[in-house]
């Protein structure tokens, strides 16, 4: 306190100078540094741009120029391998692989993903929300949880992915597999599969998955790949390959040993069996693992957005605690909760390293039928891709990038307007 | 006929008093479904862990000691060495790269865009950070491969006269990890910044700052607990990341700091494992979950720090 007064307030003109020169300098470098803010920012908008130019350029450019002719016929053949590469399975060759098995194995495996995670998420929000408890020790437990459901969502997907092939895999490595399961459900039939020289699948019905070999009769009722009863005809090795079509393709070579054979299991839409072995349903179980904290996190932050007054009215007129949840703050969270899980299975359609980990590097030609099928998503199919060392495979693999970021844009198109539109205001 | 309304209120009361305890215990048993998870996942990695330490090849000085990594040469226990320092070098190089670039990047992004941004610069950046937080890792993989890496080198050829990067790369992938990180940090460190009060803001301005040093001496160091935590998140999600180093990274396990060579990370040991041929019980299936109960063990314990950090550091107002 024994400063004297006129060095606070009475400054010689020179010191006035001194400050007033930098107090400019301060404001100056204040403007700079708010202009390389502002230039900074502008970087993460660059490299937005550069990553979609490159993808788009690199994933239709090499369609284009394949095509020949007119403008007119140049845009019509662009779109026509377009429509080839969303319809059609991998191949080896570049220019007839397509999509088509991936996109429905994505679509599989997250319709898993998403019925599994909504209603176990959304439950796990509403007991942590609306359902805190009084006493001290449950608190705890209480508090228990949300950390917990912080730190699984930290958890990387890799390790999701040996978690999901550990438990949903192999189940434990439980002594059964996909071929030998310990437990199934949902067989139509088990068949002795042959080829014919017409090159028609011949079929006859044994009794269970280790049966011995069908010994073949000549004139014995085989079936075909549409379940049409046949008579085979049953030639030895040697003798002449009959012209007449519809004999040839019912005409099988008894060589020595028996013609060559395959065990075919006709599977139902709703076969099960255990362990799951490489599945859909085991990948969208392993799904769900990864997306469940993000659908608790953001269901959570829905419901606590209700003001607290509705649920006060609610409670205040005799409402029981499970009343108030399901007729009131569960209406109000509606679209916040909605909004959150397209969110989440936006993420789960990207992610890619829990299903390798779950369906391996596969050639995958058809779409999954049931969901015991083995499969492969879009991400992993554009990972098989792009890790092709040969450049084709590289544009391919941008195509498949175009189509899912397009899947993706459309899932978070649709969560803006369902916010925008349901959200009511309720403060 | 009032007693017989009553009666069926009554009733009615205690099925509801039943239905309530019923549905109570469903929501109970889904949220402990969640811990259920965190178990399985400890008692499988660690279990996993155990039996393949158990092996008598395998000893935990030559895990944590040996530099050395070829657990897929050979056929036997004794030709393997499982030494685990270059997959978590190649992890590190990585790390560092991305959260050198995505950490100031992201504060510089956030302070900007919680401080100076005009309302329609926000309406336009704030989207185009979400879109980027929401692209697929693989696309960014397929970045680094075909476009980073390529650049890299013209930088390099510019430079020295010559490609000097690797098909696969730790650097490319480095540079893709930290894009993928940026949105993240940008939007943790956006929350903490607007947090801090504006009473503190105007009280800095009316003592005569420059809106420099607001922002540094007054915004950042009050948001200090938040911004950290952001970057150790960011650091738990780059350790984690796996399909760009799958991609951009390589496959050879290498001890080396130099961004031009290419690593393995242990993200990517596990993808090489499970996508590979190996027999699944043989000793570099187990070293699989070895690797990814050390990864476990790093990540939890960064988000669980960060949470800490954030918790009991936040400056209340």
């Amino acid at each position: 306190m024994s400063v004297p007064l006129e060095r606070v307030f009475i400054l010689n003109a020179e010191r006035r100078r001194e400050l007033s020169r930098s107090a400019a300098n301060r404001r100056r470098f204040s403007v700079a540094f708010v202009v390389f803010c502002s230039i900074v920012a502008a970087l993460s908008l660059i490299v937005l741009g550069t990553l979609l130019y490159d993808i788009f350029a690199q994933g239709t450019g090499y369609i284009w120029r394949s095509s020949e002719g007119s403008f007119g016929e140049r845009v019509s053949a662009f779109f026509g391998t377009w429509s080839h590469f969303l319809s059609s399975p991998p191949r080896q060759t570049a220019s007839e692989a397509g999509i088509f098995p991936s996109m429905f194995g994505t679509i599989w495996v997250c319709a898993v993903c998403g019925l599994v995670a909504l209603p176990l998420g959304v439950a796990t929000a509403i007991y942590l929300e609306e359902f805190k408890p009084k006493q001290t020790w449950l608190r705890r437990v209480h508090g228990f949880v949300q950390l917990n459901i912080t730190n699984l969502a930290g958890v990387p997907s890799v390790v999701y992915g040996i978690i999901g092939m550990t438990i949903f895999v192999s189940m434990f490595q439980s002594p059964g597999s996909s071929q030998t399961p310990v437990l199934e459900f949902g067989i139509n039939g088990i068949y002795d599969q042959y080829e014919s020289k017409g090159l028609r699948m011949l079929r006859v019905p044994v009794d269970s998955r280790d049966a011995p070999d069908t010994q073949l009769v000549d004139g014995m009722t085989v079936y075909d790949g549409q379940g049409k009863a046949l008579e085979l005809n049953l030639i030895p090795v040697g003798a002449p390959i009959p012209q007449d079509e519809e004999l040839k393709r019912r005409t099988l070579v008894n060589v020595a040993g028996g013609p060559a054979r395959s065990r075919y299991i006709d599977e139902a839409w709703y076969y099960v069996r255990i362990p799951f072995g490489r599945s859909v349903l085991a990948g969208g179980l392993t799904l769900m693992l990864v997306v469940l904290p993000i659908v608790i996190i953001s269901a959570q932050e829905a419901i606590r957005a209700v003001p607290q007054a509705l649920r006060e009215a609610a409670l205040g007129m005799g409402c029981t605690p499970w009343q108030v949840v399901r007729k009131v703050t569960l209406p109000a969270s509606i679209p916040g909760i909605m909004t959150g899980n397209i969110l989440a299975m936006s993420r789960a359609i990207g992610e890619a390293a829990p299903i390798l980990m779950i369906a391996g590097v596969v050639y995958i030609k058809s779409a999954p039928g049931n969901l015991m099928d083995s499969f492969t998503v879009m991400p992993l199919q554009i990972y098989n891709w792009a890790s092709d060392s040969h450049r084709e495979f590289h544009d391919l693999a941008a195509s498949g990038i175009i189509v899912l970021l397009a899947i993706l844009l459309f899932f978070n198109a649709s969560a803006v307007i369902i916010r925008q539109k349901f959200q009511k205001n309720l403060g | 006929m009032a007693s017989a309304s009553e009666s069926l209120n009554v009733r009615n009361r205690s099925l509801q008093g039943l239905q309530e305890f019923w549905i109570k215990g469903l929501l109970w048993l889904s949220a402990g479904f969640s811990i259920a998870i965190t178990v399985v996942i400890i008692v499988i990695l660690f279990g996993e862990a155990i039996r393949f330490f158990a092996d008598d090849s395998i000893t935990f000085a030559e895990f944590f000691g040996s530099t050395k990594w070829t657990p897929t040469v050979g056929t036997t226990a004794e030709s393997k060495s499982f030494g685990v320092w270059p997959l978590v070098c190649g992890t590190l190089v990585v790390t560092v790269i991305a959260i050198g670039i995505a950490l100031p990047l992201g504060i510089v992004t956030a302070i900007f865009l919680s401080e100076y941004a005009p309302r329609k610069v926000r309406a336009f950046l704030k989207p185009a950070l979400e879109i980027l937080a929401g692209v697929p890792t693989v696309v960014y993989g397929f970045f680094a491969l075909t476009f980073i890496t390529p650049q890299l080198n013209w930088v390099h050829q510019l430079f020295f006269g010559e490609e000097g990067f690797a098909a696969f790369n730790s650097g490319a992938a480095g540079i893709a990890v930290g894009i993928l990180c940026l949105p993240i940090i940008t939007s943790l460190t956006e929350d903490a910044l607007r947090a801090v009060p504006r009473s503190l803001r105007e009280a800095a301005y009316g003592l005569g700052s420059t809106r420099f040093e607001v922002a540094t001496r007054v915004v950042v160091p009050a948001a200090l607990s938040g911004i950290v935590s952001a970057a150790l998140l960011a650091i738990a999600r780059t350790i984690g990341e796996t399909m760009i180093v799958a991609l951009a990274a390589g496959s050879t396990p290498n001890l080396t700091v130099d961004p031009r060579d290419g690593v393995q990370t242990m993200t990517g040991f596990m993808v090489q494992i499970a996508g590979g041929d190996f027999s699944n019980f043989g000793i570099e299936y187990l070293s699989m979950y070895a690797v990814a109960a050390v990864l476990f063990a790093m990540t939890f314990g960064l988000t669980l720090l960060g949470h800490r950090i954030r918790v009991r550091f936040r400056e209340a107002y």
